[in-house]
């Protein structure tokens, strides 16, 4: 294996958790997570050699897998022989306490519009109105109006 | 930002901060998926671009082989190959300005170059749909004036035709009409961002 390619099965490995939550917020179900992954790591593989490391590496990923959800074609059906993922729970159809929390956070996030679903995904990741800012195409100032805006929406949401 | 927390916002904190935990005690990507992403270089909507330009390249000795042995005239196999060049030039030109980093840029600056690509496919639509009408009926006119001597295999396959093109033009409709809300609505929602105050 080659060392680029070595370098880049490590940062998939590494930030493999935040890359799946990203396509779990915005798939539908199993089958469009899986497809989702796949085009994401097609689009930071290719996307991969020209990374300088302008930015952190974890915003790199952000950027890509929120570019990929956003503006994915969905596809009617899956190629049989595609690569699948391994994981030993489905997060769209278990039902133990923490896959349901998990469907409740999706469920949320999932009412919204997508950039606003990326936006309240970044801030509960912890990122700073900058970083958000950034990966969105927005200033920080913007970040802060709209938070305030979607979490008036989530809150009308749990009471209705 | 602890200003805005509210029990909502808290609840979803922990709930994806317990996700992303459970998430890191799984394997999650496997070799062979890492493997699949390298050996394919372009996206899906890339590959079905060139897919398409590819089969349209090879289509066209099929294209003058076919009109020549249903005997149609050559201004019409000039035409169809025309056309055929005319829809690859199309392909390249939406495509050329989504690059291989155009996913590594910031959200709203990728979403409106790939909404420009889907504006000039909704703009190829109205122009490539009456021709391709067009096309067809010469094509029927064509073939019925140099080929077809018996009524009935003639009728069958102008009904044949007419039923698979009113289906495809209804498919083909509904699908525009879907991907022309989903477009509307996420530019709006980039109007909002950018307008923010």
């Amino acid at each position: 294996m080659k060392e680029t390619e070595k370098e880049f099965t490590n940062v998939v490995r590494e930030n493999r958790a935040t890359i799946y939550t990203v396509c779990y917020m915005f798939a539908s179900d199993k089958e469009e997570v899986e497809d989702l992954f796949q085009e994401v790591l097609i689009a930071l593989w290719r996307g991969f050699e020209s990374f300088r490391g302008e930015s952190k590496v974890s915003s790199w990923i952000y950027r890509v897998a929120l570019n990929t959800c956003i503006s994915a074609e969905r596809k009617k059906s899956r190629r049989p022989d595609t690569a699948r993922l391994t994981m030993d729970i489905n997060l769209f159809a278990d039902t133990d306490e923490e896959s349901r929390q998990a469907q409740m956070l999706r469920q949320r996030i999932n009412k919204l519009g997508v950039f606003d679903r990326a936006i309240i995904l970044l801030w509960l990741e912890n990122l700073s109105y900058e970083e958000i800012g950034a990966i969105v195409g927005i200033t920080a100032k913007n970040v802060s109006v709209r938070l305030v805006r979607i979490r008036e929406q989530l809150k009308n949401m749990s009471n209705e | 930002m602890n200003s805005i927390e509210t029990n909502e916002i808290l609840e979803m904190r922990e709930q994806l901060a317990s996700l992303k935990k459970r998430l890191e005690n799984q394997e999650i990507v496997n070799e062979k998926m890492i493997r699949e992403a390298m050996s394919r270089k372009l996206s899906t909507i890339h590959r079905r671009a060139m897919a398409l330009c590819v089969a349209c390249i090879i289509g066209i000795p099929a294209v003058l082989f076919t009109t020549h042995n249903l005997g149609c005239s050559m201004v019409f196999a000039y035409v169809t190959v025309a056309l055929i060049l005319v829809g690859v030039v199309a392909q390249f030109l939406t495509h050329y300005r989504i690059g291989r980093d155009t996913l590594s840029g910031d959200l709203i600056t990728t979403y409106n170059e790939v909404a420009r690509m889907k504006r000039i496919y909704q703009r190829w639509h109205y122009f490539s749909m009456p021709i391709f009408v067009a096309w067809l009926g010469w094509g029927a006119y064509e073939v019925y004036t140099n080929v077809t001597q018996d009524e009935s295999q003639l009728y069958a396959a102008i009904s044949g035709s007419v039923v698979g093109l009113v289906l495809g033009l209804i498919f083909g409709l509904r699908q525009h009409r879907q991907n022309l809300r989903t477009a509307k609505e996420i530019m709006q929602q980039i109007e909002t961002l950018k307008g923010q105050k």
